[in-house]
């Protein structure tokens, strides 16, 4: 966990600017949003809302103590704001990248980003580690395949929003995170559903990557276990 | 030593690729007990990036240590590691500034930034979804 997705997830809110007391937004409860999720609620945020439409992942978001939204029943953004008196939440995390997608599995690589800039409150802050391309070979439209996306700049800027983005530094925070599972504050192996030996890493690619239910993370032990 | 190949879209398998050693005096080699799947693999997975097929995945790892270059003087043989995904030097301009994430000497295409371990665009190196991992 402390290779990549705790830090990741850490990172997500970090560069949200997450404080006590925050409401946040995060979309995607894979293993990146779960953590997003579990750095905010660790962080002391007031209120976690987690989006997504798995229900074996929004059921893991619940256990942590966050709110589910399943965008396949509710419009996410309507349902943040009426959670916030209507302003949006304070910080916003994207943990879901340029294969977002609609329920019916169309992709989208702007829907994420549009929603998250829409169900953040003004002068908020976004923290966005899903991973976006430079280029897109086998992106849906032109604009995607040149690692372009029709982001709603104009609501970002007159929002007065901040955003960080890009991969996590990831010694800038396990060492930190470490102490905290060691010191029994976190247990980010949560999230964890199956452990495989190497050989079984087929069947464990294609579960993971078909969204199976109860896949939620895959850890490989080569020595055995 | 076995490792997880990545054959093209949609196709992985298992299979016996050259044994990882230590090719710098400032590399670790390490025998890996947990290596994760990672959704970022997946992106890989479905042919998603210019990842080339022939080489491994693997970026969330964890292992013992079971060699040290002469130039490694902290970590010894025998230590439980967890390896940070990002492959970084620590001196560079970005590594100094605490960007660790977009290393300057790691990654050897000079018009990009950041390395990881069997990652698209990230650097050769291979992915610890393998018996052994070269950790530079
Ligand atoms: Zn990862
Ligand atoms: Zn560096």
């Amino acid at each position: 966990m402390l290779a990549d997705i705790f830090p990741t997830g850490w990172h997500a809110t970090e560069m949200a600017g997450v404080y006590p007391g925050d409401s946040v937004v995060i979309y995607g409860a894979g293993p990146v949003g779960l953590m997003a999720a579990y750095s905010a609620i660790i962080k002391g945020a007031g209120k976690v809302m987690v989006v997504d439409r798995q229900n074996d992942r929004l059921k893991l978001a619940e256990e942590i103590g966050a709110i589910p939204v399943n965008d396949s029943e509710v419009d996410p953004v309507e349902f943040v704001k009426d959670q916030t008196l209507g302003f949006g939440a304070d910080r916003g995390c994207e943990c879901v990248g340029y294969q977002a997608h609609d329920p019916g599995g169309t992709e989208h690589p702007n829907m994420t980003l549009n929603r998250l800039v829409d169900s953040v409150r003004f002068v908020g802050g976004l923290g966005v580690v899903g991973v976006f391309l430079p280029q897109d070979p086998g992106g849906p439209d032109k604009l995607e395949q040149q690692g372009q996306v029709a982001f709603d700049y104009g609501n970002y800027w007159f929002k007065g929003q901040t955003m960080g983005s890009g991969q996590c530094p990831v010694k800038k925070y396990n060492r930190a995170l470490r102490d905290l599972i060691a010191g029994g504050k976190a247990s980010p192996s949560f999230l964890v559903s199956h452990e495989l030996p190497l050989d079984q890493a087929p069947e464990g690619y294609k579960n993971f990557d078909s969204r199976e239910d109860g896949w939620t993370k895959v850890v490989l032990h080569p020595a055995g276990t | 030593m076995k490792a997880v190949v990545y054959k093209g879209p949609n196709d992985v398998s298992v299979e016996e690729i050259p044994d990882a050693k230590i090719e710098h005096p400032a590399d670790v080699l390490v025998r890996i007990t947990s290596a994760n799947i990672c959704g970022s693999d997946l992106h890989m997975y479905e042919g998603r990036t210019s990842f080339e097929p022939g080489r491994s995945f693997g970026h969330e790892n964890l292992g013992e240590v079971v060699e040290t270059g002469p130039a490694v003087s902290k970590v010894k043989v025998g230590d439980r590691v967890v390896l940070p995904f990002n492959i970084a030097c620590g001196f560079c301009k970005n590594c100094e500034r605490g960007f660790t994430n977009y290393c300057l000497t790691m990654q050897p295409e000079p018009k990009l930034a950041g390395a990881a371990y069997g990652f698209a665009d990230m650097g050769p190196y291979q992915g610890g979804q393998a018996e052994y991992l070269r950790v530079p």
